[in-house]
Formats: C-alpha cells, sequence, structure tokens
C-alpha cells in the first residue's frame, strides 16, 4: 500500500511543474515528425514495393522505425527525469520525512521507481497511439505492432531503474544524469560486438540493451529477451536499496 | 506514567570520531525534555538515531517499549520528528504536502481530512492552507514542519531546534504549542537556546562532546534559583568558622583565591551580619556582590569544566 | 557471538550479504535463461517462423554444418544473415556462423575467390556449397544440394508482409499533420501554462 501512495504521489508531483508538460510538447513534435515523414516515404516507395517477394511491409518500415527512434530519443529523455528523484530528497534534505516514517527502504525504492516509471510509460502510450492512425487506410501486423510496444515498455523499465540507482549513488542530479546517460549509453553500444568482430564476445551481447530490444522488436518474443529486461530491472533496484539502506547505517 | 523513550548505552562513532558516547535516559508521558548543547555536541545525532533515520553504533533505543533496531515500523508509527532543517517539498501545497505526510504515516483514508484540519488549526496553519508552502515564510515553514510531525498524533514527538531561526512572536508560539502538546505526549526537544529550557521543558539535559554531563529538572533548577547567594573578595585569606556560624548561612565554596561564594536561605538575609564579620576579623572585604544561579550559569559551568 | 559488534557495521554487513545473495540470484538466472529458452512468433505474418521445406531439408542433414560469410565488418547485413541462422539453429544445434573479413584475410579470400559484396560458403561433410545472396530460399535450397535432394521442386515463397498498401487521401495525410505536429503539443503546452500558472500565484 505505502508503495503506491508514494509512487503516486512521486507521479503526481512530475505533473506540478510545467517540465513534464514541456517534454510532452517536444517529444510529440520529434517523434511525430520522424513518423510522418516514415509514412511519406513509404507513400512513395509502395507502388515499387508490390512486386517485390517478401518486400517490407507498412509495418517495417513506419512502425519499427519509430519505435527505434523513440528508443534512443527516450534514452536522452529518461536521466532527466529520474536524476532528481532520491537525489534531490537528500540535497533539499526531505529525505528523513520518508525515513522517519514508518517505510521500509524497498517501499521508499519501489514507490519511487513505480512513480517515476509511470510517467514514462505514458509517455510509450503516447508513441504507441501513432501508428494507429494508419489503420484508417493501410494493414498493420498487429503481431509485431504489439511486439514493439512491449520492447519499448521493457526498455523505458530498464532506463528507469538505472536513473533511480544513480539517483541513489550520487549527491547531484546532474551528475546523476550525466552518470544514468553514460551507463545506458555503454549497455546500448555493447551490440557493435555484433559488426565489429568475427567472433562476437558472447557476455557483452547478452549485457547490450539494443540486441535485447531489437530481437522483441521482431515480434520472437524469447524467454531470454524479456528475462534480461527483467533481471536487469531487478539488479538496479536492489542495488538502490542497498544504498539507501546503507545511507542510514553510514560509518 | 509510562516510559515511551528508553534510550541505553546509546552510541554513534563516525569512524573514529565519537559523536554520542554511551548516553542513557527516559522520558515519560507529560515530559518536555530539553536537550542542551552547544553546536556539535551530539544533539543532531541523538535525535536521528531516536527517530530511526541513523542507525547507533552501539546501544539500545525503545519507543514505547518497542525496540526501534528490532521493529523500525512498528516504533516508528509512534515518532513524530521535525528535523533541523523541515522536510518539505516545497512545490506542493500545505494541504497536498500535510495530506501526503498523513498518508505515510498510515492514517487510516476516512481520518486524514479530520486529523488535517485539526493539525491546521492547532499549528495555526489555516490562513495559508492552499499557498504553495515555497511562497511562505520561514515561520510558516517551521510550522509546517511541527504540523507534519504531529499529524499522526505520535506519542513520542521529537523536535531539532524547533525555533531556530524565528522572531520573537512566532517563538512564543511555538513554545506555547509545545506546552500544549506535552499533555498527552512525551516531547524531546534540542536546543541551544537557554531560556527556552526554562520556558518549556520540564526536565533539562546537556550534553558535550557526546557525553551526557547533566540531568535535572527544571524545577529543581529554578528551586536552587531561589537560594542565593553571595560573591565575596577579601585582601587577606578568611575562615570559615566564624561565617558558617551566621544564622541563615548554609555553605561556603572557595572559588578561588581569596574569593568566595556564600549561599544561604533567601528568607533570612544574612549579608549585614556577613559583612560585619569580615571587617571586624580585618580581612580585608574588596567586593561583595549578589549572585543568581540560572541554568546559563549551570550550562556554561558544566560545559567549560567538562571541556578542561 | 558476532566479531562486529558495533549495530550499525553489522546492518551494513548484513545488507551487503542480502544484496550479494539477490545479485548472485540474479545471475543466475539469468544465465539459466540463456540456456533455456523458449519462443512464440506473435507476427501476423509468421515471418519469425521457419517453413516446413526448410525444416524438412534440415532434417535430411544429421552432421554439423558449418556456415562462414565472408562480409566486410561492420556491415549491417551481417546481423540479418545471424538472425536468419538464428531461425535455423533452433531447430538444429550443430549449426555454426563464422564471420570473416575478407579485408583482414586477403588470402583466404583470394582462395575462395570472394567478390566485393562478400560470400557465403556452407560446409557439410566436407562438401562445400557457395551462395553471394543469402536468405531463406536460397539457404534451403544449398541444404537440399549438400542432403543430394533435388532441389527444383522446392521453391519456398517468401512471406507475404501484411499491410503493403497505404491508401491515404491527401486530406487524410495532411490532417494527421496537423494533430500531430501543432495541435498536440499546442495542447500539452498549454495545459503546462496553465497548471504553473495557477501554482505561480498560490
Amino acid at each position: 500500500m505505502m508503495i503506491f501512495t508514494i509512487a503516486i504521489q512521486e507521479f503526481k508531483s512530475h505533473f506540478k511543474t510545467p517540465l513534464a508538460w514541456v517534454l510532452f510538447a517536444v517529444l510529440q513534435i520529434i517523434l511525430s515528425y520522424l513518423y510522418l515523414t516514415q509514412v511519406e516515404t513509404f507513400d512513395l516507395m509502395q507502388a515499387n514495393l508490390v512486386g517485390i517477394d517478401g518486400a517490407p511491409g507498412l509495418t517495417d518500415i513506419v512502425v519499427t522505425p519509430l519505435f527505434s527512434n523513440a528508443a534512443i530519443i527516450l534514452l536522452l529523455v529518461t536521466p532527466l527525469l529520474t536524476m532528481r528523484v532520491i537525489s534531490e530528497e537528500r540535497r533539499n534534505k526531505t529525505l528523513p520525512l520518508l525515513l522517519a516514517a514508518p517505510l521500509s527502504d524497498t517501499d521508499i525504492i519501489l514507490g519511487k521507481y513505480l512513480g517515476t516509471l509511470a510517467l514514462l510509460w505514458l509517455i510509450v502510450i503516447l508513441i504507441a497511439l501513432m501508428p494507429l492512425s494508419l489503420l484508417i487506410g493501410g494493414d498493420l501486423d498487429m503481431g509485431k505492432y504489439l511486439a514493439n510496444v512491449l520492447a519499448i515498455t521493457l526498455l523505458v523499465g530498464a532506463f528507469t531503474s538505472t536513473g533511480l540507482f544513480m539517483s541513489t549513488l550520487v549527491d547531484h542530479p546532474t551528475v546523476a544524469a550525466i552518470g544514468t546517460f553514460g551507463i545506458l549509453l555503454i549497455l546500448w553500444l555493447f551490440n557493435i560486438s555484433k559488426t565489429m568482430s568475427d567472433q562476437p564476445n558472447e557476455l557483452l551481447e547478452y549485457l547490450s540493451l539494443l540486441n535485447h530490444f531489437q530481437n522483441i522488436q521482431t515480434g520472437l518474443l524469447s524467454t531470454n529477451d524479456i528475462l534480461y529486461f527483467i533481471l536487469f530491472v531487478a539488479f538496479f533496484i536492489v542495488s538502490s536499496i542497498y544504498c539507501l539502506a546503507n545511507y542510514r547505517s553510514q560509518k | 506514567m509510562s516510559t515511551l523513550i528508553e534510550v541505553e548505552h546509546l552510541s554513534r562513532y563516525f569512524g573514529k570520531l565519537i559523536a554520542v558516547d554511551n548516553i542513557n535516559f527516559t522520558v515519560k508521558k507529560g515530559e518536555v525534555l530539553g536537550f542542551l548543547g552547544i553546536n556539535g555536541a551530539g544533539k543532531t545525532t541523538t535525535m536521528q538515531m531516536l527517530s530511526g533515520c541513523l542507525a547507533p553504533s552501539l546501544g539500545s533505543i525503545k519507543i514505547n517499549g518497542v525496540d526501534i533496531l528490532r521493529e523500525p515500523l512498528l516504533a516508528k508509527r509512534s515518532i513524530g520528528y521535525l528535523p533541523d532543517t523541515p522536510p518539505l517539498y516545497k512545490d506542493l501545497s500545505v494541504r497536498e504536502f500535510l495530506f501526503y505526510c498523513g498518508q505515510l504515516h498510515a492514517i487510516p483514508k476516512s481520518d486524514i481530512n479530520l486529523a488535517l484540519d485539526k493539525v491546521l488549526i492547532r499549528c495555526g496553519l489555516t490562513s495559508v492552507t492552499n499557498r504553495l508552502i515555497a511562497h511562505l515564510s520561514k515561520g510558516f515553514q517551521q510550522r509546517i514542519g511541527i504540523a507534519q510531525a504531529i499529524i499522526h498524533n505520535p506519542d513520542v514527538i521529537i523536535l531539532d531546534e524547533p525555533t531556530v531561526g524565528l522572531d520573537p512572536l512566532q517563538i512564543i508560539e511555538i513554545r506555547e504549542l509545545i506546552r500544549e502538546l506535552r499533555q498527552d505526549h512525551a516531547v524531546i526537544l534540542s536546543t541551544h537556546i537557554l531560556t527556552e529550557v526554562h520556558e518549556t521543558c520540564t526536565h533539562l539535559q546537556i550534553i558535550n562532546q557526546g557525553k551526557l554531563i547533566a540531568k535535572e529538572r527544571v524545577d529543581s533548577i529554578t528551586q536552587s534559583m531561589n537560594e542565593s547567594s553571595l560573591i565575596i573578595k577579601t585582601v587577606f585569606p578568611i575562615d570559615a568558622e566564624p561565617i558558617l556560624s551566621i544564622e541563615g548561612v548554609c555553605n561556603l565554596e572557595v572559588l578561588s583565591n581569596n574569593r568566595f561564594k556564600i549561599n544561604f536561605k533567601p528568607t533570612q538575609d544574612p549579608t549585614q551580619e556577613i559583612s560585619k564579620t569580615i571587617i571586624i576579623k580585618g580581612w580585608g572585604l574588596i567586593e561583595m556582590s549578589p549572585s543568581n544561579q540560572n541554568i546559563e550559569a549551570l550550562f556554561i559551568g558544566l560545559t567549560k569544566a567538562n571541556n578542561q | 557471538m558476532t566479531l562486529i559488534t558495533h549495530i550499525n557495521l553489522r546492518i551494513r554487513m548484513k545488507n551487503s550479504f542480502t544484496t550479494m545473495i539477490s545479485i548472485m540470484l540474479i545471475i543466475t538466472i539469468g544465465w539459466l535463461s540463456n540456456n533455456y529458452i523458449l519462443q512464440i512468433d506473435i507476427t501476423t505474418s509468421a515471418s519469425n517462423t521457419l517453413s516446413l521445406d526448410s525444416q524438412k531439408a534440415l532434417n535430411a542433414l544429421p552432421d554439423p554444418i558449418l556456415i562462414t560469410a565472408y562480409i566486410e565488418k561492420g556491415q549491417s547485413i551481417r546481423s540479418q544473415i545471424s538472425q536468419l541462422v538464428n531461425l535455423y539453429k533452433e531447430k538444429k544445434s550443430n549449426l555454426t556462423l563464422s564471420f570473416i573479413d575478407p579485408q583482414l584475410n586477403p588470402e583466404v579470400a583470394q582462395a575462395i575467390d570472394t567478390n566485393s559484396e562478400g560470400i557465403i560458403l556452407i560446409e557439410y561433410q566436407n562438401r562445400i556449397v557457395k551462395l553471394d545472396y543469402i536468405d531463406e530460399n536460397s539457404l534451403t535450397k544449398s541444404f537440399l544440394k549438400l542432403a543430394n535432394i533435388d532441389s527444383q521442386s522446392v521453391n519456398i515463397q517468401p512471406k507475404t508482409n501484411s499491410g503493403l498498401t497505404l491508401d491515404l487521401s491527401d486530406t487524410q495525410i495532411s490532417l494527421m499533420n496537423f494533430v500531430n505536429l501543432l495541435i498536440l503539443p499546442l495542447l500539452f503546452l498549454i495545459t503546462g501554462f496553465i497548471i504553473w500558472h495557477k501554482r505561480k500565484a498560490a
């Protein structure tokens, strides 16, 4: 119960400042611009596609790139939304409010996590609604579309957990944002080994966020890709709880 | 009366630094314990440990009979805590913030609004209920901090320097509030303002370099203040015998070479007799002044003695 | 009897211990999940499922198959190939794929006569088939050749993707532009401004 009290408060607090709204507007402009150019491209090339065997369809040319672009933009945006979660409470000395209340460290971390995640999932819904307008004049591979939505939902969960961890670890929101961005970018780029070397490093390939994201995007759902994201989140949540608990028992 | 706070052998080390060193005390219902000490004496550290925000190194804390380390969630239900900086979410309105505090302290949903209205009246916040906390003055923010600590009607209220940074009028209001709270709670407050202890507390505790160096009832100090005394300085050393035989004199303390303090009962002022005796004996009276012992003297005396 | 007597340090130790256990558990599950995989293809066009003909071709080849792709590093075709081969790998565990950069190994490249586009060698029981274009159709046909089965009769139809046409009028497209690029962002900005203004006044 307490988890949801904190989560709801955290979620609401984002809308009390103009930040979330400005962010929504900016994201909407960037992503719908990219999406609409893609729709236009498809509109121009569709005549050529009909004759080709196994040609990519509307879903491959419009939906998959939209979600890939959204992933990269959310990689930039998430650190900005998560940076203040715990570190600002520490700087403003408001953390004792939570520490002295009858809450466990797990309640605090999970509440903060879910509250921020809810905001990002709202952005995901905004993105997911965009391609549905195509149904007026075309056919979408709904399986693949849903796989894309699932992929970005899981990815955003992973981004948020990293951001929360950095915010718990360091006192300075900007440092937390840069740290989150760094970790995520490195994990994102691990994927390069796949095309850059003859013998790809299996561990690096497993750790790569992009790898698993793309796997789910193809529509072939496999347990290891989905578990990867769940374990990713679990790892950073456990680490965040560890950091917060240490804050209480500092040397 | 029931004991609400029980602290035993409490210590806290930060690396090699000893912030709090083996302190023991209890607070009963209806008591207001003033925690007195210079800056850095360990007041805030103790308060943080009592509130469960900081784990102690050694010792035990029982709140309402519940060990705060063994069952933190249960123990914290009976604590209201105001840290040295009031923990306020400044972009919320007063009502929004206090409502959230009520939820955090697990007040049942149906009772929150009732508790909220009560605390708003109690802390004099009714005129600013819907204002943003960021736009309010420091005095109001401090009151919101106190409101946050008492909204769930806890048995134990811990206030870390509740009157710091307030103007005299606000200080008086807050002192009145604390006196009111005393009726059915146990209150601990830390301060370095000496008159505050005299005004609001029933008990006084002085902490210096992490150690408790004095534990007194405030009314017993007030009592001893009524026991008047004289400071006397002479040229030559004096004998105690003739002075002690004067009616009304209780005792004689040697302060330094040829400086003495004579305590006497206020009802029988022996000042005249004493001066007469000293002059007759030819000890050479230089100075003779009344002295009143108060909390300030007690505090400074004890702290200095401890530091030497 | 514990050696560490300070409560805060003991709490710290306990905390570290539970965290370590949790992280070890996470690593174990991660390792297990990578070894026991369940997959499901949720695309409407079944674009991630191997056709029956391809599965039959694989069943005709019991021994290990070695696929070597001579393709330059950093080409996106590499990941496309591994994605395709992964479909086969699922049905046949002793199939291996490796990449060699022909520019870094000129001698090898010369020996097998690669062209600039790259080349794929499929090796089975010391016999080799060369491919310069790879998709499910060509790969399965090579497998059939290696299994000495007449491949002429088999022709694997590429997956028909749904949604090859988009029939939107110009007004519909400009309406989409209008709503997405102007109306929605403005709506967000105005709501944000109203809320900010209200709270500033409070």
